[in-house]
């Protein structure tokens, strides 16, 4: 079932874009407010912007955006020389010219007509007036606005217990969860809920800090602000459940652009000092109240649960065929199995929080090396057994400064190679299989083996050991000298000792002045991720929403379809599809939805697909079973939580099929 | 009481009781030691990509656990199964798998044990007789490891 949605008109996009121009002409303070600001023009440039429409242009910006939020995050003094802040936008050409701290950093990019009536799908003001329109799924609405309902009932019922002074934790605890679910599923249809998903993130923002212990009383503005939230998300709901309904939405003018600024603000207003970011035991990063309990006695809890299960299937078994019983049993069933999903899930551990302690960490190494870098993080959503991220924690901060020491050049000889100022070091994971991957990759100087085997005679090691034999070998180091940060030798060689005893071994890879990977594989029991939950013939399949980058009505995403190869409306690109149903061998099924995906190697594809069910956090077991190592299209499985197994598709496997 | 003969190359678990089950008129036994549980049939979740022999995968209490068509291996003329009655899970080396039986006979010790030198597999090399049932003792590592390859082929 269909609808037609308003969408706003390609002036509004203009208008923000005049606004950045505008501002080459102030004077512009680098104070908190103008700096919020900056960051949220980019914001709406990027809300406007399309990726696949010119993906250099957006990524400039959003490097811009994320600098800015780096450094905000990072509490890094603003210093009085940031004054310089030129945009020129002439002829669709944009440009940023930034002075930071006595550098100076361009952003130059063009936007060839970025956006059309049809990307422009944002309603920033919530009113729906001055629109396009464009069909979207009315079901599709409804289980979001089902969604809102209960995040509504949940503020609702707790507003009133917010105050001025100190903060009840539990309550904050409960905002957070609900607008954090309901960010969760406004980004699946982003098409018409990123305003939820931007008011959504900045309330988060406020809350995690408030949770973590940063933001301990509630002055009487903040309170104003929190009240202010709750008023926005009132008024952007009743207006889709009166659109939804047919009727005219409020009129009312909830100027979102302020709103988003101010909820920042409210962040911003109580500083963070660097010791409350600086420590990255596991301990200091779990969130709110807890108890420690030890995985052994996690373990024996979950023994206990099993003996529970055993002793249903025993009863069910004797009572096979006596209707109510058998009924109540199976209940019983379910509900033990869910128990034991739950105490698993005690045991993951967001690998996000565990990322969040190296920003500072690498800004503090950018001052001290003088070096420039932005961090990347990947595969953030993905929760790990803690024991896992625990182990990985030291390894991948030792990791981290060898790509900062080692890897990335200083400004001057990056300039010389040709490559950007600021050099890029990502932290991702991902899953293969039934491993995990910690991966850093840096886009620095690469290794030079010549040089390392050179090395490694002078140290008297055995040239014929491999690349990384050698550079895992106790007290080896490339460096001549000793620093604060490495020279001494002892860094891979731990590296190498801390994953092979937890089972898992290294990987690295390395170009020359490209760059370098060194990755961390571990074996994996079971992790937590968000998926896609997709129906093939009454069959479930589930695929991690971190790989899927748009989803798509197959019939209405396409221009043209010509041998398999896919061009999306607006877009020059043609990538490879697959069928999903053709691949899982079902009887021929209509595929109704498309979704773009990409692999870890940014290789992307269109996989078509019968039914899109929704978005679920799963945990996720992979197969270690020798009968369940024929293929690699689904190594893994969940339990959905109607009690189903769900087979979990790997992407970089499907991209096989469409070779 | 088990007639030991010292000619035949015994199960290593080389017990004396014995899971007798049926599939359609044909009896089997495996010895207990590999027998973690019998529950009742669930409908098995299948996989793309893997021959008739994998049925698919259930969940036992959380742990993914194949379901193996063992018919495929054992019986020559395979009929369509109408309603498997049963599961039963088996271990070896650490890993379970569950295959499913139209009938569970029972525990037994065995009066009679034969080698039946003729069936040159490994896997049923010797046969049983008890006073309901005459069949076929399985040899669960040699099934295990013949039914791995089948798969992994």
């Amino acid at each position: 079932m269909s609808s037609q949605i308003p969408f706003y008109k390609q002036e509004v996009f203009n208008d923000y874009f005049k606004e950045l121009s505008s501002l080459s002409d102030r004077d512009v303070d680098f104070d908190e407010l103008s700096w919020s600001y900056l960051s949220d023009l980019c914001l709406k440039v990027l809300t406007f912007a399309e990726v696949d429409k010119n993906e250099s242009a957006v990524d400039s910006i959003r490097m811009l955006y994320d600098k800015l939020e780096y450094l905000r995050f990072a509490d890094a003094p603003v210093e009085t020389d940031f004054i310089e802040l030129n945009e020129i936008i002439r002829d669709q050409i944009i440009g940023f010219k930034i002075l930071l701290n006595g550098e100076t950093y361009a952003f130059n990019t063009t936007f060839n007509s970025i956006v059309s009536d049809e990307y422009l799908e944002h309603n920033l003001d919530g009113t729906f007036r001055d629109c396009v329109t464009t069909s979207i799924d009315l079901e599709q609405m409804k289980s979001f606005m089902n969604e809102c309902r209960v995040v509504m009932n949940t503020w609702d019922s707790l507003i009133d217990l917010i105050s001025p002074g100190p903060i009840n934790l539990e309550v904050a605890q409960e905002l957070y969860r609900s607008i954090h679910n309901l960010k969760g599923v406004a980004s699946f249809f982003s098409n018409f809920a990123i305003v939820y998903v931007k008011i959504c993130h900045e309330t988060e923002s406020f809350f995690q800090r408030v949770i973590d212990g940063r933001i301990s009383k509630l002055n009487d503005s903040q309170i104003d602000c929190i009240l202010r939230i709750h008023d926005i998300l009132k008024i952007l709901f009743n207006n889709l459940d009166r659109f939804i309904q047919g009727r005219e939405p409020y009129y009312e003018n909830l100027n979102l652009p302020k709103s988003l600024a101010s909820i920042r603000l409210l962040t911003l207003s109580q500083k963070v000092s660097s010791e409350d970011i600086l420590p990255v035991s596991l301990n200091h990063l779990a969130f709110g109240e807890s108890v420690r309990v030890s995985v052994m006695q996690l373990e024996e809890l979950i023994e206990t649960v099993q003996r529970i299960k055993l002793n249903t299937n025993e009863l069910l078994g004797k009572y096979q065929g006596e209707n109510n019983l058998e009924k109540d049993l199976r209940f019983l069933e379910n509900s033990v199995l869910r128990m034991q999903d739950q105490i698993q899930d005690m045991r993951l551990f967001p690998i996000g929080l565990l990322f969040e302690s190296f920003s500072k960490q690498v800004y503090d190494l950018q001052k001290q090396l003088k070096k420039s870098v932005n961090l990347e993080f990947r595969g953030t959503e993905t929760k790990v057994d803690s024991t896992v991220a625990d182990s990985v924690l030291t390894p991948l901060i030792h990791l981290v400064r060898n790509a900062m020491d080692h890897g990335i050049e200083t400004r001057e000889e990056r300039q010389k190679l040709g490559k950007t100022v600021y050099g890029k070091i990502t932290i991702s994971v991902t899953c293969r299989g039934n491993e995990i991957l910690f991966e850093v990759s840096d886009d620095g100087r690469g290794i030079d083996e010549d040089n390392i085997r050179k090395i490694a005679i002078e140290k008297g090691l055995d040239s014929s050991l491999k690349l990384k034999e050698i550079l895992c070998s106790p007290g080896f180091t490339s460096k001549r000298h000793i620093s604060d940060i490495s020279g001494r030798g002892a860094g891979m060689d731990a590296v190498a000792a801390e994953v092979e005893r937890i089972g898992g071994y290294l990987e690295i890879e390395s170009i020359l002045n490209k760059g370098c990977t060194v990755r961390l594989v571990l074996p994996l029991d079971f992790y937590s991720d968000d998926f896609l939950l997709i129906q093939s013939n009454q069959l479930n399949y589930l695929i991690p929403v971190n790989s899927v980058l748009k989803v798509f009505r197959t019939q209405e995403g396409f221009s043209s379809e010509i041998r398999n190869l896919f061009r999306i409306k607006n877009n020059t690109e043609k990538i490879p599809s697959v069928s999903l149903t053709k691949i899982l061998e079902h009887p021929v099924d209509n595929d109704m939805v498309s979704l773009l995906v990409e692999s870890n190697v940014k290789n992307r594809l269109v996989i078509k697909v019968p039914k899109i069910i929704g978005k679920q956090a799963v945990v996720v077991r992979p197969f270690r079973n020798p009968f369940l190592q024929r293929n690699r299209i689904i190594s893994s499985a969940a339990t959905l939580k109607n009690g189903m197994l769900a087979g979990v598709l790997d992407v970089d496997t499907l991209f096989a099929y469409a070779e | 009481m088990l007639n030991s003969n010292k000619n035949v190359n015994y199960d290593s678990a080389n017990t004396d009781r014995y899971l007798i089950f049926r599939w359609q008129q044909n009896h089997f036994a495996i010895s207990i030691n590999y027998v973690k549980e019998v529950m009742e049939y669930e409908i098995p979740t299948p996989l793309p990509g893997y021959p008739n022999l994998l049925r698919g995968i259930i969940s036992l209490r959380g742990e993914i656990c194949p379901v193996l068509d063992l018919r495929e291996i054992l019986i020559k003329d395979v009929k369509n199964v109408t309603k498997p009655n049963k599961l039963i899970v088996i271990q070896y080396q650490g890993f379970k798998a569950t295959f499913d039986v139209d009938q569970l006979c029972g525990i037994d010790s065995f009066n009679e044990i034969n080698c039946s030198s003729q069936d040159g597999a490994k896997i049923s090399k010797r046969t049983f007789k008890t006073d309901k049932y005459r069949g076929s003792i399985l040899s669960i590592p040699s099934l295990w490891d013949f039914a791995v390859k089948l798969i992994q082929q």
